[in-house]
Order: structure tokens, then sequence, then C-alpha cells
């Protein structure tokens, strides 16, 4: 990330890295966060992506100095905020925060709500003049593009322009780290993409480091350099969105980050070690898998945790026996294979049966049923249409795709 | 956000309402409208006639002055005191929080003038509190009279009027301005100040507004406790003077009505309710301020519950012991009470049921014109429309057989009381959807079937609720009660009083403990079971 000081023409702001070590946040002795450590660069954006009750904004708020974690040191730049025998009030963190709902004080005006952090005295150690806080607070309305609306009460906005008014009252002091605490989930559908696409250019422009949380895995993936998978309480990956999607550490993170197929098979005989199978290496094992869509290769982890459940319920299960064609079962080992829907192609023949079909336009997807009676979905840009009812085959058309053991 | 359409005034008149005729959709509230303002008219109309004013400004400008003096001393204190608990109550970790916020709002069913009376009893020499300030060897004031007592006494029967509302403000006040002041740099303390109290403010201010209302209205406390505000005046020269009485019940009726407008006008500019937070404020730990916390709670409900109702409760028995009372002759007036409280508040609610269906789902110059006339019906001091209604009918040769009869008596009660159903029962309406009426009227043609079937059962709680708001104010009432009577009839108010004028403080003990408990059940059933107050 673009972590060289740069400055927008609208303010300059320095990014500071956030460090989360080791944080165990409870409620009354029950643990929402558990043991976190966590690094965000300095002038990234990321996201904390979970189901609700994972702990993310528990995490957020201990960042934000709302929550005091009860184990674990924050660090925001190079000066600890909260550990043993440390605790910075959450005012004197220089971290800003939009909250869900936008939090505006409804009795002051735009313009009053932005000058609110900045009359506040002796943040950056000066009070700025009025003079300078008109300026201040006329740039962060423009930066959110409201200029004109600074005289108007915050009752009398939409939700998307008091989100704005919100983002650009918290921009305003120039905070070291932005917080934004499920920014967009109280907008309706349309408005929130339009809202999102709005704030990510801001944040890219400002370069402010950015935490955010979401439940929600596009817009985690839209606006996130970098996204941390939570669930119950610990993070399960931190990865670039195409990390997570493409090389998901756990079935969870797979099943949570997009739609996936769990299709059964058989790890043929020449497990190859092809990708170095050293215990020392990064790489897991790799090789090819026997399953109903064919031989897919595949690159092995360790089982998974054993206490993280299977993903999340739209995720398809399948269930494939071996193939009959490959006896060399004393050998094999069974394993569950991730498949992605768009990795399915279809054929003709009469291998599966088209049970449901959803017409997307640019897409289109399957529902099959396959020989064993398993479900599979799939999801193809292909112009041949398939009707429910129709028979086809189907083929794994893929790169490497990640396995573990069933 | 969870979008709830409200749906507007306009959109909820169905094609069907317009079969009403034109006459009968403004003849109704027209002459609810005349009804409810007709006592408050004559009584300026007949001090205009008799030149009133001009005539008794000498004797009225102290008195003035003294109301005055009062009701800003009995509001500011009540305020103070209101915001003070509500915020123990709500946002710290005061030990016992449930418990006080129950107890806290309980000298709310006890008369003014029944706490008067009970103070002045007690302090009397055999009452509770001469003979513990006896026991640790103080003299007990000879005398309990005046502003200062006046000041007491109303102030502790009154700031829940300020507590309520603003513990309602707290609770749904989004926990997250707060934290949102606090990300912006401002400390616990500013944050208070500068986004905490100005949300709280149209609540402080509506509630310090109906105590200053009830302080300029009150007649019971004042004349117990000698203190010479408008009130009185009115009340002495009645028979005597009564261009006097005129003259100052003028200004007390205009004094309300201003207080009113000014209420309103402030509820008008009140921030509309934001949902509560999801995540609850975490409390504020007192830590050693505990304990000066709870003392002030302490005193608080002692000297607005604990105390009166001990000192009421000891003379009660007493008389109960040495055989001077006994609950048999209470049983006439509980029942006459029970009886005029219910009826007045099933004929309030007829009354302005049709309002209320008027001012939501056709408003009209006519259906608002009702609307101001019933909350202004509030607004009237209960002696001013009792002197109102006696005189008119006394002096109206066709209205004399009316004089001192109960339908006259209710019919006061109505148009004091009647503003108290129509919030409940604009709400009542408002939960009959236009939209289900609608599907009510595809599905049942019969209209009086959907009226019982459908609308009624939807509206049942809100009518209920503002009938019992009726019938709790009723049970209190004191000043229409003494005037309007018929002869023999007694309620527990009037019994109240007579014992007491008679320095019987045995039976006005009893018959006050009997008052605070039908009126304890009913604010139970009413207030405190229904709303948040108690639940965290």
């Amino acid at each position: 990330m673009a972590s060289t000081p740069h400055t927008p023409q609208v303010a300059t702001r320095h990014a500071a890295e956030v460090a989360l070590d080791g944080v165990t946040v409870s409620y009354d002795g029950v643990e929402a966060v558990s043991d976190v450590s966590l690094v965000v660069p300095g002038g990234s954006i990321t996201a904390l992506l979970g189901p609700s009750g994972c702990g993310k904004t528990s995490l957020l708020r201990a960042i934000a100095g709302l929550e005091r974690p009860t184990a674990g040191t924050v660090t925001v730049g190079d000066r600890p905020v909260s550990g043993p025998g440390t605790w910075v009030h959450p005012e004197r963190r220089h971290v800003g925060m939009v909250f869900q709902d936008g939090a505006l004080f409804p009795h002051l005006t735009v313009a009053q709500n932005v000058d609110f952090g900045l009359r506040a005295a002796g943040r950056h150690g000066r009070r700025l003049g009025r003079s300078e806080r008109t300026d201040r607070v006329r740039d962060a309305l423009e930066l959110v593009d409201l200029a004109g609306l600074g005289d108007r009460l915050p009752d009398t906005l939409s939700g998307g322009q008091q989100q704005r008014v919100a983002l650009a009252r918290s921009l305003a002091p120039q905070p070291a780290v932005l917080l934004l605490d499920e920014p967009f989930s109280a907008l309706d559908a349309t408005l929130r993409v339009q809202v999102r696409a709005e704030v990510a250019d801001i944040l890219r422009e400002v370069e402010v480091t950015t935490v955010f949380v979401t439940h929600d895995q596009d817009e985690a993936f839209v606006l996130g350099d970098r996204v941390a998978v939570l669930h119950e309480g610990r993070i399960e990956q931190v990865g670039t969105p195409d990390d997570l999607y493409r090389r998901p550490a756990t079935p969870w993170v797979a099943g949570f980050v997009g739609e996936a197929n769990f299709v059964q098979g058989l790890l043929g005989a020449a497990l190859a070690d092809d990708g170095g199978t050293e215990h020392g290496g990064d790489a897991p094992p790799t090789g090819h898998a026997a399953t109903l869509l064919g031989s897919v290769p595949v690159s092995l982890h360790e089982r998974s945790d054993a206490e993280t459940p299977m993903p999340p319920e739209e995720a398809p299960h399948t269930e494939i026996a071996a193939p009959a064609e490959n006896p060399t079962a004393d050998e094999a080992a069974a394993i569950s294979v991730l498949v992605r829907p768009e990795h399915v192609s279809l054929h003709p023949g009469r291998c599966a049966l088209v049970t449901n079909v959803e017409y997307y336009g640019h897409d289109v997807r399957y529902e099959l049923e396959l020989k064993d009676g398993s479900t599979l979905a799939a999801r193809t840009t292909s112009s041949h249409l398939y009707a429910r009812g129709d028979r086809v085959c189907v083929r794994y058309e893929g790169e490497m795709a990640e396995a573990w053991p069933a | 956000m969870p979008t709830v359409t409200t749906t507007g005034a306009a959109a909820m008149s169905g094609v069907w309402d317009r079969r009403i005729s034109p006459v009968a959709r403004h003849l109704v509230p027209i002459a609810i409208a005349v009804v409810f303002s007709g006592p408050a008219a004559f009584v300026l109309w007949r001090t205009f006639r008799l030149g009133a004013l001009s005539e008794s400004l000498d004797e009225i400008i102290d008195p003035l002055w003294r109301t005055i003096q009062l009701a800003v001393l009995v509001s500011a204190t009540a305020a103070v005191i209101g915001t003070g608990l509500a915020w123990l109550t709500t946002r710290t970790d005061l030990p016992g929080r449930r418990f006080w916020r129950v107890v806290l709002i309980l000298p709310l069913v006890l008369p003014s003038f029944v706490g008067a009376a009970a103070f002045i009893a007690g302090l009397a020499p055999g009452g509770i509190i001469h003979d513990a300030l006896e026991s640790i060897g103080i003299d007990a004031p000879r005398r309990f009279r005046g502003l200062g007592a006046a000041w007491l006494v109303l102030t502790a029967f009154t700031y829940p009027y300020v507590l309520l509302p603003v513990t309602a403000r707290f609770a749904n006040l989004p926990a997250n301005l707060d934290e949102s002041a606090r990300m912006l740099g401002l400390s616990s303390t500013a944050t208070f100040l500068r986004v905490t109290l100005p949300q709280l403010r149209p609540a402080i201010l509506g509630g310090s507004l109906l105590v200053f209302l009830y302080t300029v209205s009150d007649f019971g406390a004042v004349q117990l406790l000698g203190y010479d505000t408008l009130t009185r005046v009115v009340y002495a020269t009645r028979q005597t003077n009564r261009a006097l009485s005129f003259a100052a019940a003028s200004v007390v009726l205009i004094l309300a009505l201003a207080v009113v407008a000014l209420e309103r006008s402030q509820r008008g500019a009140a921030q509309p309710d934001r949902r509560a937070t999801v995540r609850p404020m975490r409390p504020i730990r007192l830590g050693w301020r505990a304990m000066p916390a709870l003392l002030a709670c302490t005193v608080v409900a002692g000297i607005g519950l604990v105390v009166p109702v001990a000192s009421l409760g000891t003379w009660a028995q007493r008389g109960l012991a040495e055989g001077r009372i006994g609950f048999g002759e209470l049983i006439d007036p509980t029942i006459s009470t029970a009886s005029v409280s219910v009826i007045a508040a099933v004929v309030a609610v007829g009354v302005v049921l049709p309002v209320a269906i008027a001012t939501t789902r056709r408003p009209s110059p006519s259906s608002q014109a009702a609307a101001v006339a019933v909350i202004g019906g509030f607004a009237i001091p209960g002696l001013v429309l009792a002197l109102a209604l006696a005189v008119l009918t006394l002096n109206t040769p066709a209205l004399s057989r009316w004089y001192q009869t109960l339908p006259v008596l209710i019919g006061a009660y109505v148009i004091h009381f009647g503003s108290q159903a129509l919030a409940s029962s604009e709400s009542a309406v408002r939960a009959v959807p236009a939209n289900l009426r609608e599907s009510g009227r595809l599905l049942e043609p019969r209209r009086g079937r959907r009226w019982f079937h459908v609308d009624l059962p939807l509206m049942r709680p809100g009518l209920v609720a503002g009938g019992g708001l009726v019938m709790l104010a009723t049970l209190k009432e004191l000043p229409a009660t003494l005037l309007l009577s018929p002869i023999g009839f007694s309620t527990l108010a009037t019994e109240i009083w007579a014992s007491y004028e008679e320095g019987f403080y045995a039976a006005t003990g009893l018959a006050s403990l009997v008052l605070i408990m039908l009126s304890a059940l009913l604010t139970w059933a009413l207030v405190l079971r229904r709303s948040d107050v108690i639940r965290s």
C-alpha cells in the first residue's frame, strides 16, 4: 500500500499502522473476541468480515477505545493505546469512527456536526482558529460532495447523505485511523452500492488507514485491500480478497466468502509430491483427485480444525462416492474438494439432471443432481441454455482446487 | 434502516369515508369544540362584561406575583430533581436502579392536596414528623405554611412529570451519539453537556411546563398551606365578590393557556424519537458517589412518598384503634368515586374518539378546532372550570335545574381530562391503518361487523389506556368535585377535604390511604406495567 506521505488536495493525513496483539474482549465473562492478533498496514483499507456475533464489532470498538480488552495490546502508530497498565481514552486516540446509522447529532446542522471534532481542544496540541475550522469544514463537505448542505439539519438528509456527512465529520479532524462500523447496512440495497463506491473513492483519495466491519462478503471484497475473516471470536484467515476466494484456509472460509461445492473424491495413487511435500514448505502437497467431475488437480490442506463447523447452509454439500473405475482404493485417501460453481462446465451427455435454473443475464446458475443423488451448483456464461429436466454431463474446469481430508 | 412507512393522514382517508355527509363531518367536531371551549369562553366573556379586570387589578397583582414565584420555583426545582434522578436511574450503576425507577415515580399517585394534608397532620402534635422531631429534641415548626411549604410539597409530588419524559428520552437516546462525541475528542463531561443535554432539553422543558401548569392550577395544596395564589382568590371570593373571582379566574386561565401553548409548541420542536440502539450503554460507574446518590434518592422518596403515607397511616391507624373511624363510612364515597371515574372515562373516550378519527383520517379546520378545544380543556384549571359551570348553571334560568347535578359534574371531568384520552385515542385510530380497513372492506361488506371485528379490537388497547388516564385524573380531582357535586354526594376527595377542615385527621388519613391505593393500582396498570420504566 502507498504508505508514502502524499498530499491530497483536501488535507494531509498521517496513515498510522494499527497493531493488535493477543486481544481478548469479554462481556460478563463471555469472550466475544479471543486472542486476536492482526496488523493493519498504514494507509490500507482492511475489512473485518464475519457473520453476526463473530466479534468483529467488538474488535473494532476495542481499537476505538469504546471497549476495554480484557487481554492483549492495541497499538496505533507507534503508540500503545490499550494494554496491561495502558489505557488511552477514546477521545485521545486520534481515531475517527463512522457508526452504522451515522449517529449525527440531530440538534446540530451538517456544518456544525462536521465542525464538532474540530472544536475539541488540544486534539493536535493546538486549537484551530475559527477561519481555519470553517475552511476545514468546507473542505470536508466538498470531499464528500455535499458542499451546499452545510446549513441543513441531519433529519432533512437522505440516508446516503447522512452517511457521507458522518464520514466527513470523522475525517475532518484528520484522524490517524478511520473505523467504520457496518457503514452501509442501514441503507437500502441500491443506495448501498452507490454510497459504497463513493466512500471507496474518498478513502483512497485521502489514504487514511481504514478498518471497517461488515457481514457482507461483496462489501468486504469491493472495498477492502485486505480482509480478515472472523469466526466465533477468532481470525480464520487474513488476506487479499483473491487469496480468500481462491485459496481459503478452511472450508468455513471457503463457504463464507462465496458459494462452494464440496465434492468428495479420492486422492489418486499418483499423489504426486510435485509441489514439494517437505513439511517445512508453505505450499501444501498437491496431486490429483478422482471425482464425479473427472480428475481434479488439488492442493491438500491439513485436516481443518475439528471445532470449525462446515460451511454455511447455502453451500450444497456433495457426497460423491468414489467412481468404480478407479480401483486403487487401498492407497487412495478420501478427500473433500472445493469446487466453485463457475469451475463446473456443462456438456451434452446423460450424467446429471438439471433440477433448477436461475437466469441472471450475465450468467446462469444451475442446480444439478448427479448420478449418486448428490447435488451440485454450477454457474456458466455459456450461451447454450439448459432447461429444468435436461440431462447434461459435468466436468471440472479450473486451476488447482483446495482440498481437505474428508 | 428499516423503513417503516408512516402513512400520511391524507393517505389514510379511504374512499368510503367520503360517504359521511359534510354536515355531520363538520358538525360533530364543531359541537365538541364548542362544548370544550365553552366554560373558558364563558369565564373570559363574563370577566369582560363585568369590567372586572381593570376594577380588581390591584387585588390581583400580588396573588399573580405569588403564583408565578411559586410556579417558577417549583418547576425549576422539579426540572433539576427529575433530570438528575432520571440520569441516576438510567445511565449509572446506582445500586437498586430498578427499585428506584419505580419508587421515584410513585409520588405521582398522591394528589398534592393529600400530600399537603399529610405534612400538616404529620407536624401537628401527635403527628409522626412532630413526634420524630420531639424524640430527637427538636421543636416541630408550629406552622407549616407559606411559600416554602408550598414549594416543598408541590415539588415533592410533581417532579415525576419531569422524571418520566426524561427517563424515556434517555432510554431511546442512541448510545452511539455519545460514543461519536467521544471519538471526536470530547471528554465524558463535555459529552454530557454538549450532546446529551441538548437531546434531553425538549423532554426537560416539556416536563417542567407541565409542572408549571400544575402549580398555577393547583388549588388544594395552596389552600391548605395558606399560600395566597390566584386560585385561592378565586375560591375565597367566589360568592362574595364575583367580579374579583372572575378576574382572578381569567388571569389563571390565560396563564395556563399560555403555558399549554408553549408546551405544545415545544413538543412540536422535539426531536423525533430515534430507534433505540442495539448496543446498550455501559452504565457509568458511580464509585464512592453511589452513597450520596442513594441518599438523594432516599430523601426524595421519603418526602414524596414514605413520610406522607406514614403520617396518614399513623393517624388512620390510631383512629381505627380507638374506634372513632371505620372502613364502613368509606364504602359509599369509594363507590361514588369509582363510579364517577368510570363514567367519566367512558364518556370521555366516547366524545374524544370522533375527534381522534377526524384528526387522523380526515384532518380539516373543524377537526383541528375540536382537537385544540379538547387540549385546551386540560389547560383550564379545575377550579376555574368548576366556577364557570357552577355560575353558568346557577345563573342561567334554562340550565338552573342542572346546578350541582351528576351530569354537569361528569361533564366537567370530561372537559377537564378529555385531552388525556385524546393522544391514546389517536394512536388507537392509527392502529387501524387504511390498508387494513380496505382489505376488511373487500372481505366483509357489513360496516357494523367490520367495526366490531376489525376496528374495535385493534383500537382497544389505546382506548382502554386513554380511559384509564381519565379515570386516574378523575379519582384525584378536588375543586370541580367540591363545587359541582350534588348535595350529599361525597367522593374520597371531598371526604378528605371535609374531614381535614374539621381537623379530623384520622378520617383524612384513612380516606387518603384508600384514594392512594386506588390511584396506585391504576397507575401501576396504566403506566408502570406497560412502559419501559421498569425494564432497563
